[in-house]
């Protein structure tokens, strides 16, 4: 009787399962996939960069961002079809979604704020002084994607949201309460390698650093780290290197503190000379603040140590000197011992 | 051949002649393989930026293991140099003195591995030879000047590498530190410490593996080894070769010694 039937409940699954993979499309009640929903939808820039429109919707479903509105972050769009789009989307705005919590509606203004006052999070410069600078400022995007809920898990695990089920009912919110909480137990900070990537993808660049005006250990400040013992660490892998954000950021609030990051003169920041040792003490315990003074992170030889500086060039000319100098007496040695045994003289002999 | 016991013959008559003590032996061995274990496991970190680092760190379990790895053996390496200069010398010392004197001449005598006025002459005669000015390298005693200049950077390499290295195990501890006097130690001893310690081991490595392996290993005569590290001894026509005025000394000792004594033999230098 069933295995008759078989072949209509297989037919019907495959018509129906795409349709429920889908329910959740609540975001866009303006219809912004009527459009973005194409896949070559895009355009070749004047410079000639492609840029892509195209929004995969299955895909965004399972972000962060899956119940914002389109326009709650474009919020520039007033018309369909809509003119070129010149500004970036503005994250400390407050979009249509209620926290939970507090009843209000969400925003990421606080962070906003906290980022405005670092050193990386000045405000834009009026028009036409000098854009190009403006260009080079890391903005949210620059550091933040839309990132995905647990892209491991394609549905929260039913064996765990079915208790929650019981008292707060609503399967969605449970749903919904579970990959946010999840996401934020699993993924608690990046990997040192993507947090070294990230900052030395702009600190690297030198030009763009001696256009801001950075100097001394600050221009050289990706390189003398990748040159340094915990940068070392960072390269071979190992667990727990202290990264940029170790100690550029303050390890107790360090979600805020991350974009709040302050130039080392600055007594607010986490790095000046009276707060460093708290920093250092974080992982080297029994430190103390004349610990604080080993400049062996951004250590750099060619800025003010004379000391490590001439001791290095001492090194370096001894161990050239004597490689050479070696390789010539073994040279020298060699070909006298063949000489005198190819003519029949024994051994040659020996230093 | 290397294991076999010649101790009851003469000396003209031995094929393998005594050239290194147990003791000696031991201390080498140990020296030799806590540096090439400080080497693979510290050389990663120098050159972290290199492309073989991150697979050889690996290879030895990643750094969670080599850092005690090189810990362990750092203490094998600079307690051997330790045992060597405050203990086996002292002891050796005192050991020669009893057998020849007690005067100022005896105890000059037994620092044989000081540089002198023959080093000099032997490596301008040496330096004749390889460039083809004389026809014979210059006739050598038990230690040539090579053998002392390798000895002497022990002596130059490891108060360098191993005070460093304790330097940065403890940091912490030493960094707050109040010294009388002198205070606190300043930030920038460490990077002093820090390029001494790895730039000094470097130089090492390279004199090591050019020089001291080119005469063990790489060169004609002894290709592939030299047993002398293990078995402690030399063979009559490299003895002969090479230190020529050792193989006429053991040979007149012994003559010496069986003239008087009627052949108990067997002489440790």
């Amino acid at each position: 009787m069933f295995t008759k039937r078989l072949p209509l409940l297989v037919l019907l699954a495959t018509l129906f399962f795409p349709a429920l993979s889908n329910v959740a499309v609540a975001a866009d009640d303006e219809n912004c996939l009527m459009c973005h929903k194409y896949r070559k939808m895009g355009r070749i820039t004047e410079e000639g960069a492609r840029k892509y429109y195209y929004v995969d919707e299955p895909e965004f479903m399972q972000t962060v961002h899956f119940n914002v509105k389109c326009r709650d972050c474009h919020d520039y769009i007033d018309r369909i079809p809509h003119k070129e789009v010149a500004e970036g989307v503005n994250c400390a705005k407050e979009c249509h979604i209620k926290n939970p919590a507090t009843g209000k509606f969400f925003s990421h203004k606080m962070i906003d704020e906290t980022y405005q006052k670092s050193v990386h999070g000045r405000p834009k410069l009026p028009e036409g002084t000098n854009a190009d600078m403006d260009k080079d400022k890391p903005y949210c995007i620059y550091c933040h994607i839309n990132p995905k809920y647990n892209p491991g898990e394609k549905d929260p695990p039913v064996w765990i949201t079915k208790r929650c089920v019981v008292c707060h009912e609503d399967e969605e919110f449970v749903n919904h309460w579970y990959s946010h909480t999840a996401r934020r137990i699993k993924e608690v900070m990046r990997e040192p390698k993507e947090v070294v990537a990230l900052c030395s993808s702009c600190h690297e660049d030198e030009e763009m650093m001696h256009k801001h005006k950075l100097e001394g250990k600050a221009l050289h400040a990706a390189d003398s780290y990748k040159a340094s013992f915990h940068g070392s660490m960072v390269k071979l892998g190992w667990g727990k290197p202290a990264h940029c954000l170790s100690c550029h950021a303050d390890a107790d609030n360090y979600f805020l503190s991350v974009h709040d990051i302050r130039k080392a003169d600055d007594p607010k920041a986490t790095i000046h000379p009276d707060n460093r040792h708290k920093i250092c003490a974080k992982c080297h315990k029994g430190s103390g603040k004349n610990y604080a003074t080993i400049d062996e992170v951004h250590y750099n030889p060619h800025v003010n140590h004379p000391i490590e500086f001439y001791v290095e060039e001492f090194f370096f000319w001894l161990t050239a000197g004597s490689f050479f100098a070696l390789i010539l007496l073994i040279t020298l040695d060699h070909n006298r011992r063949m000489w005198d045994k190819i003519r029949g003289k024994g051994h040659g002999g020996h230093w | 051949m290397l294991f076999k016991k010649e101790d009851h013959l003469p000396m003209s008559e031995r094929k393998e002649f005594p050239r290194l003590t147990l003791a000696q032996r031991i201390q080498h061995i140990l020296i030799f393989s806590s540096l090439l274990t400080l080497a693979v496991t510290g050389f990663p970190i120098k050159f972290a930026a290199a492309p073989w680092a991150e697979p050889l760190n690996q290879a030895l379990w990643g750094m969670p293991v080599t850092r005690i790895i090189h810990r362990i053996a750092g203490v094998v390496f600079f307690g051997t140099f330790l045992f060597h200069a405050l203990v086996y010398l002292p002891v050796s010392l005192v050991r020669h003195c009893r057998r020849v004197g007690w005067g100022v001449r005896e105890i000059y005598s037994f620092f044989y591995m000081v540089f002198d006025k023959k080093d000099l002459d032997d490596l301008i005669q040496d330096i004749k030879y390889w460039l083809f000015l004389s026809d014979h390298k210059s006739p050598k005693r038990k230690f040539d000047y090579f053998g002392k200049f390798g000895y002497m950077a022990v002596f130059w390499g490891i108060p360098i590498v191993g005070p460093t290295g304790v330097l940065m195990w403890f940091k912490e501890f030493f960094w707050e530190l109040n010294i009388p006097i002198i205070g606190q130690i300043p930030g920038w001893i460490f990077s002093v410490a820090k390029i001494m310690h790895s730039d000094e081991v470097f130089l090492a490595t390279i004199v090591l593996t050019v020089w001291h392996w080119y005469i063990v290993h790489y060169n004609p005569d002894v290709f592939p080894i030299r047993w002398t590290f293990i078995t402690g001894t030399v063979p009559k026509e490299l003895l002969e070769e090479e230190h020529i005025l050792e193989y006429e000394k053991l040979i007149e000792e012994d003559k010496k010694a069986r003239g008087e004594k009627g052949g108990t033999g067997g002489h440790n230098a």
